[in-house]
């Protein structure tokens, strides 16, 4: 009987023990869920709050008549709301992407079919340099860009000098949106293809290319809508104006230059005016990545 | 390449395997791209070196140590070029985005994967990586125009408040802040940081995360014990990459930091980064002994960030074939 | 070349035929845009396009000429002109930008000078400099001690007391040194509870740091800035105050003067012009230890007392003797290659300086800057005159 109560006493005792770790338990765990929702809500605040800002002020910008299509002016003691438009960053930004494009999609397409096809020791080489890329500061390619196309070639600060800096930065990211692409490829469709007897190269341009076309399409796209953004690859290098240009040995303005600039002005008008020009940049880079993703959901679905 | 096709295919069918001699033009241009690349990245790398060797013979270990910026002009003799605030900027700007972002994202992750009802995990997904889509000088401006005044009126008083506050955070001067630039940064690494442990979180093994409900575990034990510890190698390798992007950034660093050439301490006082001040001394610093020394600390920044970038991705995959395995 | 640029500053301005053009008068008496001998003509090569930059002290006199739709803007007057950005970075940039062929104008408060150490890299010898590069003034300014304090105005700050905040040693706005000399804002200061001043400086090589700093050392003997006693133009983090934030160019200067209360700062008059600015304006010292407000009149009186005719060796006119006369003046100085590589761009750049240093004059004081006199004028443009693209000279005198 004894032995019963001693029993009774201890089961009692680990019964209480065991509630009060399973009551902190729980208590602990909901807590610490909760943070989890807190710490979702705080990574959408910013975004909120950016684009708030950026409909709630840029809005009255960018309806003002003439800020596509007339050039930047300065406001002055006289006019202190004289601000003119950004037609120049616009074709700036424009050029300054295009001929980074025409340099850097070939290069960039290319090489990543290389990355998903080769096996050889310098492609997995070639994939941790491309990894590391990936990764540098886009001042370096400002500096890069300064070195190589104002100094070595004697351009001078100009659109190409711009172009080629971010051609750089995007260069390994189209590479690995490309190697993805092909992988992405069921390995079905390059059996089928050698099996029919056509040669690897065949197989690639016939029938893996065009599969994977949707996907590289669309990483080009995504890269390069991101890269009009960039600021610092082109702000050492562009060299700055106030007239349209799109020659490639011209001085140029570029949409994020003309930000960087314009935010700094003592005129609260010219300020302001960033505004605008930051709901250009990020409506285009996100209505852009919007269709881009769009088509190629629709592609797939096509396809299959 | 198309008009080789037939004896390309003739080739094929006869089972012929292209050795290196009989390469076709396809293969030659593939490989041309890649080894251009190759070469591009080198000459990256060599030419901001080559650039900076001369205030690296010059300024020798001052430009680690120093804490004087100031150009001897026509006479560079006396030009005296140290890097110790920036660097000392840079990490602390980045720890106070890494920390940021690695509390707030690690969370995120975990609720997208396993809070969130599926439907609200698409949409929370990619509100993170619109996050990345907004360019860096956005939020600049955000930072100087809207952030900076809060910092002044709200945020700056209220941790000077604090007992002790003045001493651990220092006194609010302009808005502009290693505080603020770490908490931008933190914004804008969050969408690298979530992205990768996402995909480490979500590949945790279902069977673990049940064995673990079933012997009793609350969610929170679950995490902690179960789904950390097994996802730490891909999280330590995203927090790298994501510290990697904190390191580098530039323009909008430039407009939240303060600019301040000093060596501060404390979250409220202004500083400086390598990034944001090789872009903000840059226009008197064309064609002089000052632009080698940008150069020196641009070489200074390409070390760090680009290491930094080889570690995350070497974790990265580690940890990808750790679960895979 | 006889050319008489008499002082009046008539307008000098037409729009004759195709293309506008400015005339400098031969006389007091010639017709405007008459295309009479002696004046200059203002047509520029299609397509031309001139890049400058630097000085943030010139630039809002500069921004006015180069905006279109002012009344008396040089581009008002020849629309086929185009000119690049001006971030107004500071005249550090301006110079280096001339000098590595970034700028085709670099402007700078500070001529370059071996002497005083604002020739760009590489040039030891004043010879070589004068050689390489043409410099004419541009603008005649003044550069303010201003601060962010509501409804406290002229404050009386003595050399002093400013060079000890911005050496980190008077740090509250109730400071009894500052008490002291303003007994009428005591009261004001003291509800202020015990303000921090935050200090504010430029983050680059600037020509109003420059004489901020000349100032401060003329007029406390020595005694300012730091143990080095140097005239600083550089990024000025010898300063040793600690509550500080570092702007850039006197754009930033103002704007974040602006936004932050109990802010103290230098910028260039003219920035207190634009409409909404809230600052107030110390009152300095002159040499004669009385108390100023600045104003056109007195940074005028600069130039006047400094009695000399400024020149590339000999160009300060800060801190000059006499009564009313305001203690930190600077000239503007305009700088372009004497040997021009592009032709088109080269003439440009000449007769756009030429339109400013004559023309522009007549604007300056609405401007907030003091005209150049008529011999600094007159020896400008002989100097522009010399400014060739290969054998030819890019700026002459109608026949």
């Amino acid at each position: 009987m004894t032995v019963t109560i001693k029993d009774a006493e201890i089961r009692e005792h680990l019964r209480e023990r065991s509630v009060a770790t399973l009551r902190r338990r729980t208590y602990i765990s909901g807590v610490m869920t909760a943070l989890c929702w807190l710490a979702i809500t705080f990574a959408a605040v910013p975004l909120v709050a950016v684009i708030y800002q950026l409909l709630r002020r840029g809005i009255p910008v960018i309806v003002k008549s003439g800020f596509f299509t007339t050039l930047p002016q300065q406001p002055t003691i006289f006019d202190a709301n004289n601000t003119g438009g950004v037609s120049n960053a616009l074709v700036g930004s424009l050029a300054v992407i295009v001929y980074a494009a025409l340099f850097a999609v070939p290069i960039g397409v290319l090489m990543g079919v290389y990355l998903a096809e080769s096996t050889s020791k310098f492609a997995s080489l070639l994939r941790i340099i491309t990894a590391t890329m990936v990764g540098a500061p886009s001042i370096l390619m400002g500096l890069f860009a300064f070195e190589v196309v104002v100094q070595q070639m004697h351009v001078g600060f100009s659109i190409i000098a711009g172009s080629f800096g971010l051609a750089v930065l995007v260069l390994p990211v189209l590479a690995t949106a490309t190697e993805i692409a092909i992988r992405n490829v069921p390995s079905t469709y390059r059996e089928a293809g050698l099996a029919l007897g056509a040669k690897p190269s065949t197989t690639s341009l016939k029938i893996v290319l065009p599969a994977a076309s949707t996907g590289i399409v669309s990483g080009i796209i995504l890269a390069l809508s991101r890269a009009v953004g960039e600021t610092a690859p082109i702000l050492l290098v562009i060299g700055g104006a106030y007239a349209i240009a799109w020659h490639p040995n011209q001085a140029a303005s570029a949409l994020p230059f003309q930000m960087f600039q314009d935010v700094q002005s003592n005129y609260p008008s010219l300020q302001n005016e960033t505004w605008g020009i930051a709901l250009v940049l990020v409506g285009a880079v996100f209505i852009i990545s919007f269709a881009a993703r769009l088509w190629a959901a629709r592609k797939k679905k096509v396809q299959r | 390449m198309t008009s080789n096709t037939s004896t390309d295919l003739r080739q094929a069918a006869e089972g012929h395997r292209p050795s290196a001699a009989s390469r076709g033009v396809y293969e030659y241009v593939v490989l041309s791209a890649a080894g251009l690349f190759a070469i591009i990245s080198l000459y990256f790398v060599g030419s901001i070196v080559w650039q900076a060797l001369p205030a690296i013979r010059h300024q020798g270990l001052y430009l680690l140590t120093g804490t004087s910026w100031v150009s001897g002009g026509a006479t560079p003799a006396l030009s005296k070029f140290g890097g110790l605030s920036m660097i000392t900027g840079t990490i602390e700007t980045s720890l106070i985005a890494i920390v940021i972002a690695v509390v707030v994202g690690t969370g995120t992750s975990l609720a997208i994967n396993l809070l969130l009802p599926s439907w609200m995990r698409t949409i929370a997904a990619t509100t993170v990586e619109l996050l990345a889509a907004i360019p860096s000088v956005v939020y600049g401006v955000w930072g100087m125009l809207v952030l900076a005044p809060l910092v002044i009126s709200t945020v700056g008083p209220f941790l000077n408040s604090l007992p002790g506050g003045n001493a651990v955070f220092g006194t609010v001067v302009a808005g502009q802040s290693l505080l603020l630039a770490g908490f931008v940064l933190a914004i804008m690494v969050l969408p690298t940081y979530v992205a990768i442990s996402r995909e480490v979180i979500g590949a945790v093994p279902h069977e673990l995360i049940e064995a673990s409900l079933s012997l009793g575990a609350t969610r929170w034990q679950t995490i902690w014990k179960t789904i950390l510890p097994t996802g730490r190698v891909g999280l330590l390798g995203a927090g790298a990459l994501a510290l990697g992007r904190a390191l580098g950034e530039t323009v909008a660093v430039v407009l939240v930091i303060g600019q301040v050439n000093q060596l501060n301490f404390r979250p409220l006082q202004p500083g400086v980064t390598l990034a944001s001040w090789i872009a903000s001394q840059w226009g008197e610093a064309i064609g002089s002994d000052q632009m080698n020394a940008l150069f020196a600390l641009g070489a200074l920044l390409m070390a760090a960030s680009l290491g930094v970038s080889f570690i995350s991705t070497r974790l990265v995959s580690r940890q990808r074939s750790l679960v895979n395995r | 070349m006889k050319m008489s640029l008499r002082g009046s500053l008539s307008v000098a301005i037409a729009t004759a035929g195709l293309a506008a053009s400015l005339i400098v008068p031969a006389s007091a008496s010639a017709a405007i845009g008459s295309g009479a001998k002696g004046d200059l003509s203002l047509v520029t090569p299609a397509g031309a396009t001139v890049h400058f930059g630097g000085s943030s002290f010139s630039k809002p006199f500069v921004d006015f000429l180069t905006t279109g739709n002012n009344v008396g803007s040089y581009v008002a007057l020849n629309k086929t002109a185009t000119f690049g950005t001006d971030s107004g970075a500071g005249s550090g940039d301006g110079r280096t930008g001339v000098s590595a062929g970034t700028y085709d104008i670099g402007f700078s408060d500070q001529p370059m000078n071996v002497l005083a150490g604002t020739a760009p890299t590489g040039y030891t010898s004043q010879t070589v400099v004068n050689q390489t590069f043409t410099q004419v003034p541009l603008a005649l300014g003044g550069a303010v001690v201003a601060y962010n304090l509501a409804g406290i105005t002229g404050l009386k700050l003595s050399a002093n007391i400013i060079g000890s905040i911005y050496n980190g040693k008077t740090t509250k706005w109730d400071d009894d040194a500052i008490l002291a000399l303003n007994p009428v804002q005591k009261k004001a200061l003291m509800a202020l509870n015990n303000k921090t001043i935050t200090v504010l400086y430029r983050n680059s090589s600037s020509g109003t740091t420059f004489a901020f700093t000349q100032y401060l050392n003329q007029a406390t003997h020595g005694l300012t800035p730091g143990a080095s006693g140097s005239v600083m133009e550089g990024t000025g983090n010898a300063w040793k105050a600690t509550t500080v934030s570092a702007v850039a160019g006197n754009s930033g200067m103002a704007s974040t003067l602006n936004s932050t209360a109990g802010a103290i700062g230098y910028v260039e008059y003219s920035y207190l012009l634009v409409p909404g600015n809230k600052l107030s304006t110390a009152s300095l010292q002159d040499a004669n230890g009385e108390w100023l407000q600045p104003s056109l009149t007195n940074i005028a009186a600069a130039a006047t007392a400094a009695a000399k005719t400024i020149s590339v060796e000999n160009f300060s006119i800060n801190f000059e003797p006499g009564k009313g006369v305001w203690p930190l003046a600077t000239y503007s100085w305009a700088i372009v290659k004497t040997a021009q590589t592009n032709a088109a761009n080269g003439e440009l750049a000449v007769k756009f300086l030429a339109y400013a240093i004559v023309g522009g004059q007549l604007k300056a004081s609405a401007n907030g800057y003091v005209p150049l006199s008529a011999t600094a004028q007159k020896s400008a443009i002989a100097s522009l005159m010399l400014v060739k693209s290969g054998a030819s000279v890019l700026l002459t005198a109608k026949k």
